[in-house]
Protein backbone atom coordinates (compact mmCIF):
# COMPACT_ATOMS: atom_id res chain seq x y z
CA UNK A 1 0.00 0.00 0.00
CA UNK A 2 1.30 3.24 -0.85
CA UNK A 3 1.76 6.32 1.02
CA UNK A 4 -1.04 8.09 -1.17
CA UNK A 5 -3.42 5.74 0.16
CA UNK A 6 -3.77 6.90 3.59
CA UNK A 7 -5.58 9.87 3.96
CA UNK A 8 -4.25 12.04 7.09
CA UNK A 9 -5.58 14.10 9.61
CA UNK A 10 -9.00 12.69 9.68
CA UNK A 11 -12.10 12.84 12.06
CA UNK A 12 -13.72 9.71 13.35
CA UNK A 13 -16.70 10.33 15.77
CA UNK A 14 -15.19 13.11 18.23
CA UNK A 15 -11.50 12.27 17.44
CA UNK A 16 -9.32 13.95 15.36
CA UNK A 17 -5.92 13.87 13.60
CA UNK A 18 -6.31 9.78 12.55
CA UNK A 19 -5.33 8.48 9.53
CA UNK A 20 -7.66 6.75 7.47
CA UNK A 21 -7.22 3.68 4.81
CA UNK A 22 -10.43 3.12 2.61
CA UNK A 23 -11.10 -0.57 1.77
CA UNK A 24 -13.57 -1.90 -0.51
CA UNK A 25 -16.03 -2.68 2.46
CA UNK A 26 -15.24 0.26 4.48
CA UNK A 27 -12.07 1.96 6.16
CA UNK A 28 -9.44 1.36 8.84
CA UNK A 29 -8.42 4.27 10.88
CA UNK A 30 -4.81 4.69 12.53
CA UNK A 31 -4.11 6.50 15.88
CA UNK A 32 -0.36 6.23 15.25
CA UNK A 33 0.97 2.45 14.20
CA UNK A 34 -2.20 1.22 15.98
CA UNK A 35 -6.13 0.62 15.00
CA UNK A 36 -8.62 2.84 16.38
CA UNK A 37 -11.28 1.13 14.58
CA UNK A 38 -12.33 -0.90 11.23
CA UNK A 39 -15.76 0.45 9.56
CA UNK A 40 -17.59 -1.86 7.50
CA UNK A 41 -20.84 -0.18 5.87
CA UNK A 42 -23.84 -1.92 5.85
CA UNK A 43 -24.45 -2.36 2.47
CA UNK A 44 -21.30 -4.34 2.18
CA UNK A 45 -22.78 -6.58 4.28
CA UNK A 46 -26.32 -6.47 3.27
CA UNK A 47 -28.79 -8.73 3.56
CA UNK A 48 -27.14 -9.70 6.92
CA UNK A 49 -30.30 -9.85 9.62
CA UNK A 50 -29.25 -7.66 12.03
CA UNK A 51 -31.54 -9.76 14.82
CA UNK A 52 -29.30 -11.98 13.95
CA UNK A 53 -26.37 -10.49 14.68
CA UNK A 54 -27.59 -9.44 17.73
CA UNK A 55 -28.24 -12.86 18.93
CA UNK A 56 -24.90 -14.42 17.60
CA UNK A 57 -23.04 -11.58 19.55
CA UNK A 58 -25.15 -12.53 22.73
CA UNK A 59 -27.88 -10.04 23.02
CA UNK A 60 -28.84 -6.65 22.39
CA UNK A 61 -25.26 -5.36 24.53
CA UNK A 62 -24.78 -1.68 25.36
CA UNK A 63 -27.79 0.59 23.50
CA UNK A 64 -27.17 3.80 22.54
CA UNK A 65 -28.72 5.76 19.54
CA UNK A 66 -27.21 5.63 16.57
CA UNK A 67 -26.52 8.40 14.20
CA UNK A 68 -27.14 6.94 10.77
CA UNK A 69 -31.13 8.04 10.99
CA UNK A 70 -33.58 8.79 13.13
CA UNK A 71 -34.89 4.83 13.89
CA UNK A 72 -30.54 3.68 14.38
CA UNK A 73 -30.28 1.71 16.82
CA UNK A 74 -26.34 1.30 17.97
CA UNK A 75 -25.47 -1.78 20.00
CA UNK A 76 -21.77 -1.66 21.46
CA UNK A 77 -19.94 -4.74 23.01
CA UNK A 78 -17.16 -3.00 24.61
CA UNK A 79 -15.47 -5.88 25.93
CA UNK A 80 -15.44 -7.78 22.61
CA UNK A 81 -14.74 -4.61 20.67
CA UNK A 82 -17.39 -4.68 18.41
CA UNK A 83 -20.68 -2.69 17.54
CA UNK A 84 -23.32 -2.81 14.91
CA UNK A 85 -26.20 -0.07 14.23
CA UNK A 86 -29.74 -1.09 12.53
CA UNK A 87 -32.79 0.68 11.33
CA UNK A 88 -34.88 -2.09 12.29
CA UNK A 89 -34.16 -4.66 9.28
CA UNK A 90 -31.58 -2.29 7.59
CA UNK A 91 -27.89 -3.36 8.79
CA UNK A 92 -26.15 0.30 8.74
CA UNK A 93 -22.82 -0.39 10.03
CA UNK A 94 -20.02 -2.96 12.04
CA UNK A 95 -17.27 -1.25 14.00
CA UNK A 96 -14.75 -3.33 15.44
CA UNK A 97 -11.72 -2.34 17.49
CA UNK A 98 -9.19 -3.33 20.37
CA UNK A 99 -11.57 -4.73 23.03
CA UNK A 100 -12.36 -1.24 25.80
CA UNK A 101 -14.56 0.06 27.77
CA UNK A 102 -18.25 1.44 27.02
CA UNK A 103 -17.47 4.68 28.65
CA UNK A 104 -14.35 4.56 26.83
CA UNK A 105 -16.14 3.70 23.58
CA UNK A 106 -18.77 6.65 24.50
CA UNK A 107 -15.48 9.52 24.36
CA UNK A 108 -13.65 7.66 21.69
CA UNK A 109 -15.59 6.38 18.30
CA UNK A 110 -19.65 7.37 19.36
CA UNK A 111 -21.21 9.64 17.10
CA UNK A 112 -23.94 11.75 18.83
CA UNK A 113 -27.05 11.61 16.62
CA UNK A 114 -28.09 14.50 14.45
CA UNK A 115 -31.40 15.92 15.37
CA UNK A 116 -33.83 14.75 12.73
CA UNK A 117 -36.76 16.28 11.97
CA UNK A 118 -38.57 15.33 9.19
CA UNK B 1 -74.01 17.33 8.45
CA UNK B 2 -74.02 19.77 11.75
CA UNK B 3 -73.37 23.22 11.19
CA UNK B 4 -74.71 25.28 14.21
CA UNK B 5 -75.97 28.79 13.75
CA UNK B 6 -76.01 31.43 15.23
CA UNK B 7 -78.91 31.52 17.81
CA UNK B 8 -82.20 33.72 17.32
CA UNK B 9 -81.29 34.93 21.14
CA UNK B 10 -77.44 35.53 19.80
CA UNK B 11 -78.91 37.05 16.44
CA UNK B 12 -80.49 39.43 18.71
CA UNK B 13 -78.07 40.40 20.40
CA UNK B 14 -75.57 41.36 18.01
CA UNK B 15 -78.33 43.26 15.92
CA UNK B 16 -79.05 45.03 19.45
CA UNK B 17 -75.25 45.99 19.57
CA UNK B 18 -75.22 47.46 16.11
CA UNK B 19 -78.63 49.35 16.40
CA UNK B 20 -77.32 50.98 19.60
CA UNK B 21 -74.05 51.80 17.97
CA UNK B 22 -75.91 53.19 15.13
CA UNK B 23 -78.47 55.41 17.03
CA UNK B 24 -75.25 57.05 19.28
CA UNK B 25 -73.15 57.63 16.15
CA UNK B 26 -76.81 59.27 14.48
CA UNK B 27 -75.16 58.91 11.45
CA UNK B 28 -76.93 56.25 8.39
CA UNK B 29 -73.65 55.47 7.09
CA UNK B 30 -72.56 54.46 10.13
CA UNK B 31 -75.59 51.55 10.50
CA UNK B 32 -74.86 50.51 6.78
CA UNK B 33 -71.21 49.58 7.17
CA UNK B 34 -72.39 48.28 10.67
CA UNK B 35 -75.14 45.99 8.70
CA UNK B 36 -72.37 44.62 6.40
CA UNK B 37 -69.74 44.14 9.28
CA UNK B 38 -72.36 42.41 11.20
CA UNK B 39 -73.22 40.07 8.03
CA UNK B 40 -69.55 39.43 7.64
CA UNK B 41 -69.17 38.97 11.32
CA UNK B 42 -72.34 36.26 11.62
CA UNK B 43 -70.22 34.28 8.48
CA UNK B 44 -67.24 33.98 9.98
CA UNK B 45 -68.59 32.99 13.34
CA UNK B 46 -70.46 30.33 11.90
CA UNK B 47 -67.76 29.03 9.85
CA UNK B 48 -65.84 28.57 12.79
CA UNK B 49 -68.69 27.51 14.83
CA UNK B 50 -69.41 24.42 12.11
CA UNK B 51 -66.18 23.37 12.35
CA UNK B 52 -66.21 19.64 13.55
CA UNK B 53 -64.61 16.54 14.21
CA UNK B 54 -65.57 13.46 12.40
CA UNK B 55 -64.57 9.95 12.35
CA UNK B 56 -64.08 9.14 8.49
CA UNK B 57 -63.07 5.52 7.66
CA UNK B 58 -62.24 4.76 10.96
CA UNK B 59 -59.83 8.30 11.16
CA UNK B 60 -60.71 11.84 12.67
CA UNK B 61 -60.96 14.68 10.37
CA UNK B 62 -61.30 18.06 11.07
CA UNK B 63 -63.78 19.68 8.51
CA UNK B 64 -66.25 22.55 7.53
CA UNK B 65 -69.22 20.54 5.75
CA UNK B 66 -70.55 17.83 4.56
CA UNK B 67 -68.78 18.32 1.13
CA UNK B 68 -65.38 18.69 2.98
CA UNK B 69 -66.34 14.83 4.76
CA UNK B 70 -67.13 14.03 1.47
CA UNK B 71 -63.97 15.12 -0.15
CA UNK B 72 -61.51 13.50 2.90
CA UNK B 73 -63.31 9.70 2.75
CA UNK B 74 -62.45 10.03 -1.16
CA UNK B 75 -59.21 10.78 -0.55
CA UNK B 76 -58.36 8.27 2.37
CA UNK B 77 -60.34 5.37 -0.32
CA UNK B 78 -58.20 6.45 -2.95
CA UNK B 79 -54.71 6.32 -1.00
CA UNK B 80 -55.85 3.09 -0.01
CA UNK B 81 -57.21 1.38 -3.20
CA UNK B 82 -54.92 3.41 -5.42
CA UNK B 83 -51.51 3.70 -3.47
CA UNK B 84 -51.72 0.75 -0.97
CA UNK B 85 -51.45 2.53 2.07
CA UNK B 86 -53.60 2.51 5.03
CA UNK B 87 -54.22 6.09 6.65
CA UNK B 88 -53.62 4.34 10.28
CA UNK B 89 -52.95 7.10 13.11
CA UNK B 90 -52.60 4.53 15.62
CA UNK B 91 -50.22 2.69 14.16
CA UNK B 92 -47.91 5.76 13.62
CA UNK B 93 -48.74 5.76 17.57
CA UNK B 94 -47.56 2.25 18.39
CA UNK B 95 -44.39 2.76 15.96
CA UNK B 96 -43.85 6.23 18.03
CA UNK B 97 -43.98 4.91 21.26
CA UNK B 98 -41.62 1.58 20.29
CA UNK B 99 -39.11 3.42 18.84
CA UNK B 100 -38.80 5.23 21.72
CA UNK B 101 -39.12 2.92 24.03
CA UNK B 102 -36.55 4.07 26.64
CA UNK B 103 -37.78 7.40 27.17
CA UNK B 104 -39.93 7.76 30.19
CA UNK B 105 -43.73 6.73 30.46
CA UNK B 106 -45.28 10.17 31.28
CA UNK B 107 -43.18 11.28 27.90
CA UNK B 108 -44.45 8.74 25.87
CA UNK B 109 -48.01 8.72 27.07
CA UNK B 110 -48.05 12.42 25.59
CA UNK B 111 -48.00 10.81 22.30
CA UNK B 112 -51.55 10.79 20.69
CA UNK B 113 -53.58 10.62 18.09
CA UNK B 114 -53.92 13.88 15.97
CA UNK B 115 -57.04 14.58 13.64
CA UNK B 116 -56.49 15.15 10.09
CA UNK B 117 -57.25 18.35 8.13
CA UNK B 118 -58.06 18.26 4.92
CA UNK B 119 -55.14 19.91 3.54
CA UNK B 120 -52.98 17.36 5.33
CA UNK B 121 -54.27 14.35 3.12
CA UNK B 122 -54.04 16.34 -0.12
CA UNK B 123 -50.68 16.81 0.48
CA UNK B 124 -50.28 12.92 1.15
CA UNK B 125 -51.88 11.86 -2.27
CA UNK B 126 -49.93 14.29 -3.92
CA UNK B 127 -47.15 12.70 -2.16
CA UNK B 128 -47.85 9.05 -3.19
CA UNK B 129 -49.03 10.35 -6.60
CA UNK B 130 -44.97 10.97 -7.52
CA UNK B 131 -44.82 6.92 -6.49
CA UNK B 132 -47.79 5.64 -8.21
CA UNK B 133 -45.69 3.53 -10.27
CA UNK B 134 -43.83 1.72 -7.67
CA UNK B 135 -47.31 1.70 -5.26
CA UNK B 136 -50.79 -0.73 -4.81
CA UNK B 137 -51.46 -2.74 -7.49
CA UNK B 138 -48.75 -0.97 -10.28
CA UNK B 139 -45.75 -1.94 -8.10
CA UNK B 140 -46.86 -5.15 -9.43
CA UNK B 141 -46.05 -4.30 -12.93
CA UNK B 142 -42.74 -2.43 -11.77
CA UNK B 143 -39.34 -3.57 -11.64
CA UNK B 144 -39.68 -2.94 -7.98
CA UNK B 145 -42.28 -5.83 -7.76
CA UNK B 146 -40.22 -8.17 -6.17
CA UNK B 147 -39.40 -5.85 -2.83
CA UNK B 148 -42.14 -5.68 -0.36
CA UNK B 149 -43.82 -2.05 -0.30
CA UNK B 150 -42.08 0.13 2.43
CA UNK B 151 -44.76 1.53 3.01
CA UNK B 152 -48.38 0.24 3.93
CA UNK B 153 -49.37 2.79 6.79
CA UNK B 154 -49.36 6.83 7.04
CA UNK B 155 -51.00 8.33 9.81
CA UNK B 156 -51.02 11.61 12.02
CA UNK B 157 -50.17 11.92 15.85
CA UNK B 158 -49.37 14.79 18.47
CA UNK B 159 -45.52 14.40 19.00
CA UNK B 160 -42.46 12.68 18.46
CA UNK B 161 -39.75 12.23 20.85
CA UNK B 162 -36.63 13.42 20.63
CA UNK B 163 -34.37 10.87 21.50
CA UNK B 164 -34.59 7.35 22.52
CA UNK B 165 -33.00 7.47 26.41
CA UNK B 166 -34.66 8.19 29.74
CA UNK B 167 -34.00 11.94 29.02
CA UNK B 168 -36.66 11.63 25.91
CA UNK B 169 -38.98 14.12 25.48
CA UNK B 170 -42.57 14.57 23.84
CA UNK B 171 -41.17 17.14 20.85
CA UNK B 172 -42.33 19.82 19.18
CA UNK B 173 -40.02 20.15 16.17
CA UNK B 174 -40.61 17.17 14.67
CA UNK B 175 -42.58 17.05 10.90
CA UNK B 176 -42.62 13.67 10.35
CA UNK B 177 -41.23 10.42 10.65
CA UNK B 178 -40.54 6.75 8.87
CA UNK B 179 -40.71 3.59 10.84
CA UNK B 180 -38.85 0.96 8.37
CA UNK B 181 -39.60 -1.83 10.82
CA UNK B 182 -43.31 -1.37 10.83
CA UNK B 183 -43.47 0.44 7.06
CA UNK B 184 -45.08 2.92 8.75
CA UNK B 185 -44.88 6.83 7.95
CA UNK B 186 -46.70 10.00 9.32
CA UNK B 187 -46.86 13.44 10.25
CA UNK B 188 -46.71 15.45 13.53
CA UNK B 189 -48.89 18.10 14.90
CA UNK B 190 -46.12 20.92 14.07
CA UNK B 191 -46.63 19.99 10.73
CA UNK B 192 -49.82 21.65 10.44
CA UNK B 193 -48.65 25.34 10.39
CA UNK B 194 -45.12 24.90 9.23
CA UNK B 195 -43.28 26.34 6.23
CA UNK B 196 -39.94 25.24 6.86
CA UNK B 197 -40.42 23.40 3.89
CA UNK B 198 -42.30 25.40 1.10
CA UNK B 199 -43.72 28.66 0.46
CA UNK B 200 -46.77 27.74 2.49
CA UNK B 201 -48.25 25.41 4.65
CA UNK B 202 -49.55 23.25 1.64
CA UNK B 203 -46.41 23.14 -0.03
CA UNK B 204 -44.45 22.41 3.41
CA UNK B 205 -46.76 19.32 3.80
CA UNK B 206 -46.71 17.64 0.70
CA UNK B 207 -42.39 18.18 0.92
CA UNK B 208 -42.86 16.43 4.26
CA UNK B 209 -45.22 13.89 2.97
CA UNK B 210 -42.76 13.09 -0.18
CA UNK B 211 -39.75 12.99 2.03
CA UNK B 212 -41.35 10.47 4.48
CA UNK B 213 -42.43 8.13 1.42
CA UNK B 214 -38.73 8.83 -0.21
CA UNK B 215 -37.60 6.90 3.14
CA UNK B 216 -38.89 3.90 2.47
CA UNK B 217 -39.50 3.39 -1.35
CA UNK B 218 -36.05 5.04 -2.42
CA UNK B 219 -33.83 3.62 0.41
CA UNK B 220 -32.75 1.06 -1.95
CA UNK B 221 -30.44 3.62 -4.04
CA UNK B 222 -28.68 5.01 -0.90
CA UNK B 223 -25.76 3.41 -1.68
CA UNK B 224 -25.44 4.75 -5.64
CA UNK B 225 -26.24 7.96 -4.40
CA UNK B 226 -23.31 8.02 -1.69
CA UNK B 227 -21.28 6.74 -4.51
CA UNK B 228 -22.25 9.49 -6.90
CA UNK B 229 -22.41 12.24 -4.87
CA UNK B 230 -18.90 11.44 -3.34
CA UNK B 231 -20.24 13.60 -0.40
CA UNK B 232 -20.67 10.98 2.19
CA UNK B 233 -17.85 8.69 3.52
CA UNK B 234 -20.53 6.56 5.14
CA UNK B 235 -24.19 6.59 6.51
CA UNK B 236 -22.95 9.83 9.08
CA UNK B 237 -19.34 10.66 7.68
CA UNK B 238 -18.78 13.42 5.23
CA UNK B 239 -16.10 13.15 3.08
CA UNK B 240 -15.44 16.79 2.87
CA UNK B 241 -15.42 17.09 -0.68
CA UNK B 242 -17.98 15.54 -3.28
CA UNK B 243 -21.54 17.58 -4.68
CA UNK B 244 -23.16 20.01 -2.29
CA UNK B 245 -26.66 18.21 -1.38
CA UNK B 246 -30.13 19.78 -2.49
CA UNK B 247 -30.87 21.52 1.08
CA UNK B 248 -29.01 22.20 4.49
CA UNK B 249 -31.11 19.43 5.89
CA UNK B 250 -29.62 16.94 3.79
CA UNK B 251 -26.55 17.46 5.33
CA UNK B 252 -27.68 15.36 8.34
CA UNK B 253 -27.08 12.02 6.99
CA UNK B 254 -26.51 10.34 3.91
CA UNK B 255 -30.19 8.99 4.68
CA UNK B 256 -31.97 12.67 4.86
CA UNK B 257 -29.86 13.35 1.57
CA UNK B 258 -31.57 10.82 -0.17
CA UNK B 259 -34.98 11.66 1.03
CA UNK B 260 -34.15 15.50 0.18
CA UNK B 261 -32.92 14.24 -2.97
CA UNK B 262 -35.59 12.25 -3.83
CA UNK B 263 -38.53 14.89 -2.89
CA UNK B 264 -36.64 17.98 -5.32
CA UNK B 265 -36.66 15.34 -7.86
CA UNK B 266 -39.94 15.13 -7.86
CA UNK B 267 -41.28 19.00 -6.87
CA UNK B 268 -38.19 20.95 -7.87
CA UNK B 269 -37.04 18.69 -10.18
CA UNK B 270 -35.46 21.53 -12.85
CA UNK B 271 -33.53 23.62 -9.77
CA UNK B 272 -32.75 19.74 -8.68
CA UNK B 273 -30.72 18.98 -11.98
CA UNK B 274 -28.87 22.16 -12.16
CA UNK B 275 -27.77 22.20 -8.63
CA UNK B 276 -27.37 17.90 -7.75
CA UNK B 277 -26.58 16.71 -11.25
CA UNK B 278 -25.26 13.88 -9.97
CA UNK B 279 -27.94 12.71 -7.43
CA UNK B 280 -30.37 13.68 -10.06
CA UNK B 281 -28.49 11.01 -12.41
CA UNK B 282 -29.02 8.51 -9.84
CA UNK B 283 -32.45 9.05 -9.13
CA UNK B 284 -33.85 9.61 -12.75
CA UNK B 285 -32.42 6.11 -13.54
CA UNK B 286 -34.09 4.51 -10.73
CA UNK B 287 -37.37 6.16 -11.47
CA UNK B 288 -37.27 5.67 -15.01
CA UNK B 289 -36.38 1.96 -14.24
CA UNK B 290 -39.74 1.26 -12.89
CA UNK B 291 -41.73 1.89 -15.80
CA UNK B 292 -40.04 -0.82 -17.91
CA UNK B 293 -42.41 -3.09 -19.97
CA UNK B 294 -41.08 -6.57 -18.33
CA UNK B 295 -40.17 -7.73 -21.56
CA UNK B 296 -37.54 -4.30 -22.14
CA UNK B 297 -36.49 -4.75 -18.14
CA UNK B 298 -33.21 -6.18 -18.47
CA UNK B 299 -31.85 -3.41 -21.05
CA UNK B 300 -34.04 -0.71 -18.98
CA UNK B 301 -31.88 -2.26 -15.83
CA UNK B 302 -28.91 -2.04 -17.86
CA UNK B 303 -29.39 1.82 -19.14
CA UNK B 304 -30.14 2.43 -15.45
CA UNK B 305 -26.92 0.79 -14.37
CA UNK B 306 -24.99 2.78 -16.96
CA UNK B 307 -26.32 6.11 -15.68
CA UNK B 308 -25.84 5.61 -12.35
CA UNK B 309 -22.34 4.52 -13.40
CA UNK B 310 -21.48 6.95 -15.33
CA UNK B 311 -21.99 9.49 -12.54
CA UNK B 312 -20.39 7.52 -9.92
CA UNK B 313 -17.63 7.31 -11.55
CA UNK B 314 -15.78 4.15 -12.46
CA UNK B 315 -13.30 3.94 -9.42
CA UNK B 316 -17.07 4.32 -7.11
CA UNK B 317 -18.56 1.86 -9.57
CA UNK B 318 -16.33 -0.66 -8.57
CA UNK B 319 -16.67 -0.75 -5.39
CA UNK B 320 -20.06 -2.02 -4.56
CA UNK B 321 -19.36 -4.90 -6.59
CA UNK B 322 -16.54 -5.80 -4.61
CA UNK B 323 -17.85 -4.81 -1.28
CA UNK B 324 -20.35 -7.74 -0.42
CA UNK B 325 -17.74 -10.70 -1.82
CA UNK B 326 -14.94 -9.55 0.29
CA UNK B 327 -16.31 -8.37 3.86
CA UNK B 328 -18.12 -11.47 4.43
CA UNK B 329 -15.63 -12.98 6.54
CA UNK B 330 -13.70 -9.89 7.81
CA UNK B 331 -15.58 -8.58 10.55
CA UNK B 332 -18.41 -11.17 11.67
CA UNK B 333 -16.55 -14.48 10.65
CA UNK B 334 -13.45 -12.53 12.86
CA UNK B 335 -15.74 -12.26 15.49
CA UNK B 336 -17.08 -16.12 15.08
CA UNK B 337 -14.08 -17.35 15.58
Amino acid sequence: MGEDAVARGVEYGPRRGLDEVETPTGRVVFDGDRVAVVYVSGAALRPSDPDDLVAELGGPGEELPGAASAGSELHVYPDQGLALSHDGPKLEMVEAFPPTTLGAYREQLYRDPPRFVI
Amino acid sequence: MRVARLSPEQEHAASAVSRAGAARSGDPRHAHALALQRAAGNRAAQLAISREIRTIQGESVHVHSDAQAASAERIIKRIRRRYGIRIRSGQLVTSTKARYSKAPAGERMKVKKRHWHLRELRALEKACKHYAPILGAHRDESTRKDAGQEVKYFGKATHSIDTNTASGIADSSTLGEYYRSDSTAGIYEIAENDTSFGKDVDASLEWVCTHELSHGLMDYVEEDLRKAAGYWKDASTKTGAGEEPWSGYAKTSLGEDLAESATAYFIKRKAFKKKCPKRFAVIDAAVKAWKKAPAAAPAAAAAAGAAVGAAAGAAGAGVGAAAGAAVGGVVIGGHRS
